[in-house]
């Protein structure tokens, strides 16, 4: 009797440990990719004209102008960016930087690419994401064809 | 004693009922319907990889003689409960279909034990039981998510908050998880996408089924199905195993409806389980099974069976009629039409088979 509350201890232990390990694991991140001329205390950072953002290597990647954001969603903490820095043309890739980093917090992050470039400890910074409420949609419902056209 | 030629093919048309009736509609309306092959075929594998788990779950009670478990919303209220707690938090991909499952894999066991007891004590009237035990669950987790989420159960995500603080909005987004499942593991074949890794689950479903109904267990199921009286006499806990019998189907039904939710991508807070006990239901008696009988093989043909009709009238009834709303209300009256015909034909069919029975002894005689 004894080694079955163990046993069922042990499996209660294990699930939880792989929950925990899941929600770390897909736990979704906003990371706003901000391509704009930034001051950091004494230091500023002049922002490319033209960049290419890949995460991970993965997916296509994202095409910023000098002065622009753009929004991506990351499941994990832990990635790889990639920057490569592209010429006036927008054909040539000028420099490429590659780093691993550690998304900060649990709401918005606000990636700062030029600092990133110059290697600034604080390029990751937590911004206010203002979710406006969805508007009420129609019930999810199972598509039916009736309303499409046929292929 | 050796049955005519008459009697036997009046024995398969009353077996077969519902499926040849079905089959029938269908090469009606196909070509009225003016879809493409191709279009047809991945609307079906689509549905199948959709609604297979969901039918699946309904075998086992069938197994231990408790016929058609509507008490299945229970579990896919559960599963539902999970979905919006990995929403709350945001974990996206397989790792938040899965943290949901768990999540909700409790509360199914709880929900599936409850309605398990409730069905002893009501022994030959299960599925009106679990009919209504559904209403009654119905009004409870629409209390928990109206009023207990935000209020008691914290939860953080505006976007999934009512405006006035608590209570969850009609439509859940599950963008996050969205084809999660689907996507994991999908190929292509003459253009038609076949989303591997959820038929990969719903083969091993069907081999734990296989597998489970050799084992004690699922033997006991089965004595206790045939006669349950015989099966007490015989040292079989009766009630126990239709307890664990419920629960099973319940955790499976919650399984299913996460899978089918991650696959339609949004879900209705409100709405989403009452159409999937009443849809798997009607899918499984449009493919031969009766309240005391059913098949794998049932499953997946009354899943084509079924939503090939729900793919084709609406098209078919715009081209016939020129209105293809009238498609939706065809879907409803499907369900309830199937489900009813199919209890009819059930008691009809035993009556039949009684006669069968008594005339055969006499001729023994």
């Amino acid at each position: 009797m004894k080694r079955q509350y163990v046993i069922d201890a042990l499996i209660l232990a294990a699930l939880v440990a792989f929950s925990i390990f899941l929600y770390h694991s897909g736990k979704g991140y906003t990371l706003i990719f901000d391509n704009r001329n930034i001051t950091l205390g004494e230091k500023s950072y002049k922002a490319p004209e033209y960049v290419q953002v890949t995460l991970d290597g993965k997916g296509r990647p994202l095409e910023i102008m000098g002065g622009d954001r753009d929004i991506m969603t990351v499941m994990g903490k832990k990635h790889v960016l990639k920057v490569d820095i592209l010429s006036d043309d927008e054909e040539t890739v000028m420099a490429t930087i590659e780093r691993p980093f550690t998304v900060r917090y649990d709401g918005g992050n606000l990636l700062n690419i030029p600092a990133f470039l110059s290697g600034d400890a604080d390029w990751n910074q937590r911004i206010e994401l203002d979710i406006a409420p969805p508007k009420e949609e129609e019930p999810a419902q199972e598509a039916i064809p009736g309303a499409e056209k046929p292929k | 004693m050796k049955y005519s030629l008459r009697e036997q093919i009046s024995h398969f048309l009353v077996q077969y009922a519902v499926p040849i009736i079905f089959v029938l509609l269908s090469i009606v309306a196909i070509p009225l319907s003016r879809f493409s092959t191709e279009y047809l075929v991945q609307e079906m594998v689509a549905r199948l990889a959709r609604d297979s788990f969901l039918v699946l779950s309904l075998l086992i009670p069938i197994m231990a003689g408790m016929g058609l478990n509507f008490g299945m919303v229970l579990g896919a209220m559960a599963g539902e409960i999970g979905l919006i707690f990995i929403t709350d938090w945001n974990v996206m991909g397989v790792q938040g279909m899965l943290l949901a499952m768990i999540i909700s894999t409790p509360l199914a066991i709880l929900l599936g034990w409850m309605c398990g007891a409730i069905l002893n004590k009501a022994k030959g009237r299960e599925m009106v039981t679990s009919f209504i035990l559904g209403f009654f669950m119905n009004g409870v987790y629409q209390l928990v998510v109206l009023y207990g989420f935000g209020n008691i159960i914290p939860i953080k995500n505006p976007a999934l908050v009512l405006s006035r603080g608590f209570g969850i909005r009609n439509v859940t987004n599950l963008a996050g998880i969205r084809h999660c499942l689907d996507d994991l593991f999908s190929f292509n074949i003459m253009g038609i996408t076949i989303p591997a890794a959820t038929f990969l689950l719903i083969g091993a479903f069907c081999l734990f089924i296989t597998w489970f109904s050799r084992t004690k267990l699922g033997q006991d199921m089965r004595a206790v199905g045939q006669d349950q009286d015989v099966a007490g006499s015989t040292g079989i806990p009766v009630e126990r195993t239709r307890i664990i019998s419920i629960v099973i189907s319940t955790v499976l039904a919650c399984y299913g409806q996460i899978i089918f939710l991650q696959n339609i991508g949004t879900m209705n807070t409100y709405n989403s389980h009452e159409q999937a006990g009443m849809f798997a239901i009607a899918s499984l008696l449009v493919g031969g099974a009766s309240v005391s009988r059913a098949t794998i093989p049932n499953v997946f043909l009354g899943v084509i069976l079924f939503h090939l009709m729900f793919v084709v009238s609406p098209m078919a009834g715009k081209y016939l009629i020129g209105e293809a709303q009238l498609g939706e209300f065809f879907r409803v009256f499907i369900s309830y039409g199937v489900i009813a015909i199919a209890l009819v034909l059930y008691s009809w069919r035993r009556h039949k088979e009684r006669e069968r029975a008594r005339r055969s002894l006499r001729g023994a005689e």
